[in-house]
């Protein structure tokens, strides 16, 4: 009896592992045919049947992409205008996250509920006027303007609030007492112990402004100032679009952020577990 | 929400709302401001030729032949990859004859280029001084009123174009943009492929036999039949409105009439969508959506006999999409509505336009002018890239006598130059989009809904009428 | 020591505001300015660079009458029973599997599905318009192997939104399926161990003390996933090339607002498209937030 429990315990264990993996297949499949067709030139990615890897395959549309396009100089300045975002993003939110968490002020609700509701608005309808004022203050083809906008992120603010919420009062009251300014209380005191959700929030607003495509190509004019997503964009033609350049570029665009979702997993992970509790 | 809440989200709303008012204010103010600035330079360049003339006379001494007015500045230009292709290996000349003009490309797609026009027109600031315009979506920019006026600077070239490139250029009588190319409709077909169906493929028997579309309905039969090939392409699920568009345009109609009144449900336009509707429905035509690799292959195949196209499709052909067909096409006029009908009708082109923000216009005419009104240019800009001139006075030139290999020796140059002769005067007019994306839905509704024609276009039409009051 | 304390009193009241200023300057001028601006002019008739026209409640009595604007609330209706229900539940008996202690090389498959959201959207968008292209896809060549004739990918609603959806659901399940691992993992060892003690199945702990206590973030995925569906751009603007799909039904209410705006130069219109989008959106956060404090008791 016990046996063909543990019998019939491994095999439906067994199953899941199967069907984990099959998922897991699906969920890989687009990018690696994404990766193979990186290797590939142009007429060789609708042959069929499909091949991963062929004879064929070469580097060419990398040493194309960074020899002839460039290809350097967008990945440069992705990198260092989501890394300049993602730090200035990710303090103003846990300040402000701090600030709805632990206190209680007139119009917190009313403020809270504001933040809440900017999440709402359509991108798409604020363009237009958005664009008037970046060219009132001379941040068209700046990389500046790509940058302190954001910073004002509701999400970020709803998430930290979240994680802080579940911050004890005692420390706050502990640095109180020793004399602390409230500035330096968050600093050396809340920081620290927020980390795990700090590392989350880097993580989604890196990836976010990393990918982010259209408002960058709207205010970026010259050439050796554009995001890696938009000069991906701009290899589209409409007519005969060299998807093999595309999705060499795709393929360098992931890179990075595998690799940062890779080495940070477990701190993120633990981070939307614990900022995401109460819903 | 508390009653105390509400009165202070109220108050929040009015205070917000009145200090918008006061930023609304500030931007109309500066967008005008800006406006009025940039008029400003165009009314000093008068009198700069006087200064410049002098320095032309000293220059003269040296030069072999008499030196432009001094031109200078920076010229910005958006234009795409394909247009690019062919101005790139001029510029040299270009810097040449304009060495104090410092050109900066920029290179987007084409919808960007009219995402970013937009944009940059709206807040007064950041148009380039020349951008690329098709003629499909060049009604719509001209109509803002933010372009500048070109009547004057193009008179010498209004009759050298073909007449029909200036009908969207054009608003209450003034020219606003340089026509670049056209692109003049015929029949590509397949030799080998109506060889084997027991035709002779020579361009002129191939033109009689398919004289009609009643023919060519006829011919497709027989094709189907003795070949298996499809004698067109035709997506039910994508289409794109592009044949419909050339059977309006040769029977001299348009989405539109001359008065404005809507026409998606005149005789023409029912005719065409009918008739596409027979060919889908009956089995003649291949389903592959335009510009995808399963369309290209109907063509490299031999899967699609004939490709009823712009003169631009032929470079496309023999460079990319069956290379290796050398001496397989041909070309001949599109089939008519009745028989001495027209056989041919426009799809496509591009032209050049000038935002009234720039600050260069001179500079920026310079280049326009420098590319599009050459002969000489025009015809490099044909040999590099196949783009078929707008400038009629390029047509008696040798070149489009030259006999193409790909095409079994035809001049097809001479064909299309003879062809673009007799294309009706139609614009696409600015509400295009508007119209392209309800026959879009028109198509579907009859190719896989099984709608009756006049039904989908009535449809299309009321949908239309709603959009474009307003 | 009474001015001292009141000076603290002073730095403890203005703190919040000052942490929360940032926010609310940035806001005010990149967000709320164009947003009321745009509500402005959607009283008007503007083609973004002329004049304006002042034409009062025109634009949103012909909204109500706008069978598109309509059907992309259907299609979002639509698109939502056809993706969320599906997602969430998936996303939730991953996250029970994974959060098992007996699972093995989790790590791997936690990053394999939650890569998808890794990447960026464009990208995705064009690997799946060529997947499940009829003639050419790679889909219903696999299809074909298995005997399958050839889907229409792009020929009906249906097909055309299950393209939509399987690109939605493939991108955000591992995403759902990480926010309910950390629901799992807020819930108490000892409630679970009480019910073992107490004897009971594995599937009677699953509803009675697990699926209540995940309520919460079951309704938080689900709001936002529901903002999510109307607000899908990227996804229908490459797989239908901005067109909306086979007879406006992949046109999302977000895609709708840009084509109008970008496409046929109508601003005010546009903007009372997504003065509307924003109530219903408004609302619906409403909604859950109430449902929410409801369940909570």
């Amino acid at each position: 009896m016990k046996v063909a429990n543990t019998i019939r315990k491994s095999a439906g264990r067994n199953i899941i592992y199967i069907m984990l993996f099959v998922l897991s297949v699906f969920m890989l499949i687009p990018l690696l045919w994404m990766l193979s067709s990186s290797f590939k030139s142009l007429d060789r990615i609708f042959t069929f049947p499909p091949t991963l890897i062929d004879s064929q395959s070469n580097f060419q549309n990398y040493i194309e992409l960074f020899a002839k396009y460039k290809f350097y100089l967008p990945f440069i300045n992705s990198f260092y205008i989501s890394a300049a975002f993602t730090a200035g993003s990710v303090f103003f939110c846990a300040l402000a996250g701090y600030g709805f968490s632990k206190y209680e002020f007139k119009g917190k609700m009313l403020l809270f509920t504001i933040v809440l509701g900017s999440m709402m608005i359509p991108f798409e309808t604020t363009m237009v006027p958005l664009y008037s004022v970046f060219k009132q203050m001379g941040w068209i083809d700046k990389h500046i303007g790509l940058i302190i906008p954001g910073l004002a992120n509701a999400f970020g603010i709803f998430f930290m609030k979240q994680y802080t919420d579940s911050v004890s009062y005692e420390i706050i009251e502990s640095g109180r007492i020793d004399g602390c300014k409230e500035f330096r209380i968050f600093l050396k005191l809340i920081l620290p112990i927020i980390k795990p959700a700090l590392a989350s929030l880097a993580i989604i607003f890196f990836m976010n402004s990393w990918n982010n495509f259209l408002w960058p190509m709207i205010i970026l004019k010259s050439p050796e100032k554009l995001t890696l997503a938009v000069a991906l964009r701009s290899f589209e033609q409409g007519i005969r679009t060299p998807f093999n350049l595309i999705m060499a570029g795709s393929v360098i665009s992931i890179l990075p952020l595998m690799l940062v979702f890779t080495v940070f997993q477990k701190q993120f992970i633990s981070g939307i577990m614990a900022g995401a509790v109460k819903g | 929400m508390s009653k105390k809440m509400v009165r202070t989200l109220v108050l929040v709303l009015v205070v917000v709302l009145s200090f918008s008012m006061m930023f609304t204010g500030c931007g109309a103010k500066n967008a005008d401001s800006t406006q009025s600035t940039s008029a400003a330079p165009a009314a000093s360049a008068e009198p700069a030729p006087a200064v410049s003339a002098s320095t032309a006379a000293v220059e003269a001494s040296t030069a072999a032949e008499p030196t432009p007015k001094k031109i200078e500045g920076t010229v910005t230009v958006w234009i795409w990859d394909a247009g690019n292709k062919a101005i790139d290996p001029l510029m040299p000349a270009f810097k040449a004859k304009y060495p104090d003009v410092d050109v900066k490309v920029e290179l987007l797609t084409n919808v960007d280029v009219y995402k970013k026009m937009l944009l940059a027109l709206s807040a007064g600031e950041g148009a380039p001084d020349v951008a690329t315009y098709e003629t499909s979506n060049l009604a719509q920019v001209v109509d803002t009123g933010a372009l500048t006026d070109l009547t004057d600077k193009v008179a010498p070239y209004v009759d050298k174009i073909n007449k029909f490139k200036w009908a969207d250029a054009t608003k209450d009588g003034k020219i606003y943009a340089m026509p670049w190319d056209s692109g003049p409709v015929g029949l590509y077909y397949n030799r080998k492929v109506f060889e084997k169906a027991g035709y002779a493929s020579d361009p002129d028997s191939v033109s009689a036999l398919l004289s009609t579309w009643d023919k060519y309905y006829e011919a497709a039969k027989v094709i189907k039949q003795k070949t298996g090939s499809f004698i067109l392409s035709e997506s039910k699920e994508k289409s794109s409105g592009r044949l419909f568009q050339m059977m309006l345009w040769q029977q001299g109609a348009w989405y539109v009439k001359n008065d404005g009144s809507l026409n998606f449900t005149g005789s023409e336009a029912v005719n065409s969508l009918s008739y596409l509707d027979k060919m889908v429905k009956e089995g003649y035509a291949d389903n592959a959506e335009e510009w995808t690799q399963a369309w290209y292959d109907g063509f490299k195949n031999g899967r699609v006999a004939t490709i009823p196209a712009a003169s631009w499709m032929g470079g496309f052909l023999s460079g990319w999409i069956a290379p290796d067909a050398k001496g397989e096409w041909g070309v001949a006029p599109l089939p008519a509505w009745t028989e001495g009908g027209i056989r041919t009708a426009n799809d496509g082109g591009s032209n050049f336009v000038i935002p009234a923000q720039t600050k260069n216009l001179d500079a920026a005419w310079a280049f326009v002018e420098y590319f599009l009104g050459n002969d000489e240019n025009q015809l490099a800009i044909y040999k590099a890239a196949d783009i078929f001139p707008s400038l009629q006075s390029t047509y008696t030139t040798d070149f489009f006598n030259e006999k193409i290999d790909y095409f079994g020796g035809q001049p097809v140059r001479k064909t299309f130059a003879d062809l673009v002769k007799q294309v009706p005067d139609i614009a696409y007019t600015k509400n295009y989009s508007i119209f392209n994306a309800a026959l879009m839905t028109a198509t579907q509704k009859v190719y896989l809904k099984n709608m009756k024609p006049e039904d989908a276009l009535k449809e299309a039409q009321d949908e239309v009428q709603s959009k474009i009051d307003n | 020591m009474t001015r001292r304390f009141n000076l603290w009193r002073t730095r403890q009241n203005a703190a919040p505001y000052l942490f929360i200023a940032p926010f609310f300057i940035l806001f005010s001028i990149f967000m709320l300015y164009p947003f009321v601006f745009s509500l402005i002019i959607s009283f008007a008739k503007w083609n973004g660079i002329g004049k304006m026209e002042w034409v009062g409640l025109l634009n949103y009595t012909r909204l109500l009458k706008d069978k598109i604007f309509i059907q992309t609330l259907v299609n979002g209706v639509v698109e939502f029973f056809m993706s969320v229900p599906v997602m969430l539940l998936l996303a939730l008996i991953l996250a029970f599997i994974l959060h098992q202690h007996w699972v093995k090389y989790k790590g791997f498959f936690r990053t394999a599905i939650f890569i998808p959201n890794v990447t960026s959207v464009v990208a995705v968008s064009y690997v799946f318009l060529l997947a499940f292209d009829t003639q050419y896809g790679l889909v219903n060549m696999l299809l074909g192997l298995v005997g399958i004739p050839q889907i229409q990918w792009f020929g009906s609603a249906f097909a055309a939104r299950s393209v939509v959806v399987l690109l939605v659901i493939w991108r955000w399940l591992g995403y759902n399926m990480i926010l309910m691992m950390s629901g799992l993992s807020s819930i108490p060892r000892d409630l679970y161990e009480a019910a073992y003690i107490d004897g009971a199945s594995s599937a009677k702990t699953f509803t009675r003390i697990t699926l209540p206590l995940m309520k919460p973030i079951i309704l938080f995925c689900s709001v936002m996933s529901t903002m999510g569906t109307f607000s899908l751009f990227t996804e229908p603007l490459v797989l239908t090339n901005g067109t909306g799909g086979p007879l406006n039904s992949t046109m999302s209410t977000v895609l709708y607002i840009y084509t109008q705006s970008f496409g046929y130069l109508k601003m005010g219109y546009a903007s009372s498209i997504a003065f509307v989008y924003f109530i219903i959106m408004f609302i619906f956060t409403m909604l859950q937030m109430k449902v929410t404090k409801a369940s909570d008791k």
